[in-house]
């Protein structure tokens, strides 16, 4: 496992990174654009997670994608670029499926950041984030997401144990099987309530809610930190007034067109917009290569 | 550090391919309207800059209490010059007017004159004769109050719009035609008026196609030239200067066949744009499209209407059969056909 120097980064660095992102990446339809967050995410995601981005890329977003290339022309026929005409008698038009392209790419990419996302952005980073903006909802959103890996966990844990006293859900007849299945989740539903109570009992006395208490954590806001953000919140900002500018406009419909960029201000914005979503994966890269300089120094 | 080379390497490569695509040529654009009431000379400079910016202008006066209204395309300006858009306009009587241009040179295109009436007039045709005998139909738009759409053939002189044959022919054919006691049938058709045809189920008629007769066939958009602020701008481009996507011509057709059926053969021999979705509770097709402009591109009421020989049927084209000596009509509304000339009550 690499180490990720970008995660230990103050975690509102890591949240303004992931908004400016995945909201760019989610708005911006000009094939520039899309090229530059398609390539960022997907390297930065192998970076982050390994083996297990590339599972989730081949095994969940390129069926995503294909099936956007796919559905797209099947349901919209506009566009003046006439291909042929599909057995509904509707023509298939090259536009259709470059959109599909488009629109897949976006879901690739936003599959992409979020994968890296998870793994980076952990509950307590969240936490920290939002737990003086909205602490309750903060709370909830933390424990619910940690409560389908934690069910997940249990509900094997319970299904080996009914194994062991003969209560196999895998062998039988269908009628056995559903009232085994019925009596392990009941035996969950039982474990879920007595956990919550558990969980609040616990939380009480340790005097959640009181008046005056802090919160621990292990963030400081260093200069780096602060270089950093700034960086962001700047890129932000100019890519937006780009984008408001007009450099990243696309149309697919009725014929297509893109900004070309043709003057010094769009390709600046297009420059910066790459550098934005490329810093992460550069900073990672710096770290690493300055730990293994200090380790072949011992 | 290869990495990020060869990833610079490959978005250089792709903007290269990509700048000598037509994709990133300059698209349409609306350039805002020129008045025409102070001075109505146009310098050549203002046809130099639609015509660079590919734009669509408009050019509006007033005379005679009517207004005016010139749509110029840019692209098709073959050389700018100095030209006089005033008008005279006669007072619209008995189905007649006349409008004398102020301009003496021919023009190099062929712009879309619109002149606004103070009253609403009926009637479906119109035609507009120019001095030098040329002869082009006028379309009739405008809900509370009637426009003339026309092009402008030859810009010089005077050109005078009278009524023209109506034509049609309702009784032809072997149609079934309603007595006006028809009630709701089972495709949500309230009630057709009398003398008009019923309904004819597709299929069940069944198409001969040894038997061929001929009707009168158009498709125009004339409308949007009223209403071209509020039409989506990406779909400019795919706009005809001269609002007509099929010109009024005798198309055959076959025994048994219906409007969606002529429709769809028409658009496809002359690789005319159609979207159409199939309605199970109307039982017919629905036209979303003509020419790449859709439903609601020009507002909230706009999308495609047919008439027939002067009615707008109130049932799908899929259901409505043809006779010989039939005028088809598909316009593009802006106010759910009632600019059209589409006038049910209610």
């Amino acid at each position: 496992m690499r180490h990720d120097t970008f995660g230990d980064f103050h975690p509102l660095v890591g949240f303004s990174f992931y908004t400016f992102a995945i909201l760019f990446g989610m708005i911006f339809n000009h094939p520039f654009c899309q090229l530059v967050s398609l390539i960022a995410s997907v390297l930065y995601a192998v970076q982050v997670c390994g083996k297990k981005a590339v599972s989730t890329l081949v095994k969940f977003a390129l069926p995503v994608f294909l099936l956007t290339v796919i559905i797209n022309p099947a349901f919209s026929h506009g566009g003046v670029t006439r291909l042929c005409y599909l057995p509904g008698g509707n023509p298939l038009t090259l536009e259709s499926i470059v959109y599909g392209v488009s629109a897949g790419t976006m879901f690739v990419t936003v599959i992409m950041w979020f994968c890296a996302f998870n793994a980076e952005f952990t509950s307590d980073k969240f936490i920290y984030v939002f737990g003086r903006i909205i602490p309750s909802l903060s709370l909830v959103i933390s424990m619910s997401l940690r409560f389908v890996p934690r069910f997940k966990k249990q509900l094997g844990e319970i299904t080996v144990a009914q194994r062991c006293i003969g209560r196999d859900v895998s062998s039988g007849n269908l009628f056995r099987r559903l009232k085994i299945a019925v009596s392990i989740l009941s035996i969950m539903v039982t474990w879920a309530l007595q956990n919550a109570i558990e969980t609040a009992d616990s939380m009480k006395s340790r005097g959640y809610g009181l008046k005056g208490r802090t919160a621990f954590s292990v963030y400081r806001f260093f200069d780096r930190d602060k270089l950093m953000l700034a960086w962001i919140l700047f890129a932000g900002v100019f890519v937006a007034s780009g984008a408001i500018c007009g450099a990243f406009e696309a149309v697919y419909f009725p014929s297509i067109y893109f900004t070309p960029p043709s003057n010094v201000f769009y390709v600046c914005f297009l420059v910066v917009y790459a550098a934005t979503l490329l810093t992460p994966l550069i900073v990672n890269v710096m770290g690493e290569k300055r730990w293994k300089l200090l380790q072949s120094k011992i | 550090m290869k990495r990020i080379v060869s990833t610079l390497a490959i978005i250089l490569v792709c903007v290269v391919a990509l700048s000598g695509c037509s994709w990133f040529s300059t698209p349409v654009t609306l350039a805002d309207d020129y008045d025409l009431s102070e001075k109505s000379t146009v310098k050549s400079e203002v046809f130099s800059e639609i015509k660079e910016k590919n734009a669509i202008c408009t050019f509006s006066g007033s005379d005679n209490g009517y207004k005016y209204v010139w749509v110029v395309f840019g692209k098709d300006i073959v050389k700018p010059v100095d030209v006089d858009l005033g008008l005279n306009i006669s007072t619209f009587s008995d189905g007649k007017l006349s409008v004398r241009f102020f301009n003496e040179k021919a023009l190099d295109f062929k712009p879309l004159l619109s002149i606004y009436l103070t009253e609403k007039i009926s009637g479906q045709s119109y035609v507009a004769v120019f001095f030098d005998g040329q002869t082009t139909s006028v379309s009739l738009t405008g809900s509370e109050k009637s426009v003339l759409n026309f092009t402008v053939l030859n810009a010089v002189g005077e050109v005078s719009i009278f009524p023209g044959d109506n034509g049609g022919n309702e009784e032809s054919g072997d149609r079934e035609l309603s007595d006006g006691s028809t009630v709701r049938d089972q495709y949500m058709t309230d009630y057709v008026p009398e003398g008009k045809p019923l309904p004819v189920e597709p299929g069940e008629g069944n198409i001969d196609m040894s038997v061929a007769y001929t009707c009168t066939f158009l498709i125009e958009c004339k409308s949007i030239f009223n209403n071209l602020d509020k039409l989506d701008s990406s779909k400019l481009g795919v706009l005809p200067s001269d609002g007509i996507i099929y010109e009024r011509r005798t198309v055959t057709f076959y025994k048994g066949e219906s409007v969606f059926d002529l429709l769809k053969r028409v658009c496809r021999d002359n690789d005319i744009h159609l979207e159409y979705s199939n309605t199970p509770v109307y039982n017919s097709a629905y036209i979303e499209g003509i020419n790449n402009l859709y439903e609601f591109d020009c507002g909230n009421l706009s999308g495609w209407v047919y008439g027939v020989n002067g009615w707008f049927p109130n049932y799908g084209c899929s259901r409505y059969q043809l006779a010989q000596d039939d005028v088809v009509e598909w316009r593009y509304t802006c106010d759910l056909g009632r600019d059209v000339g589409c006038n049910w009550k209610g």
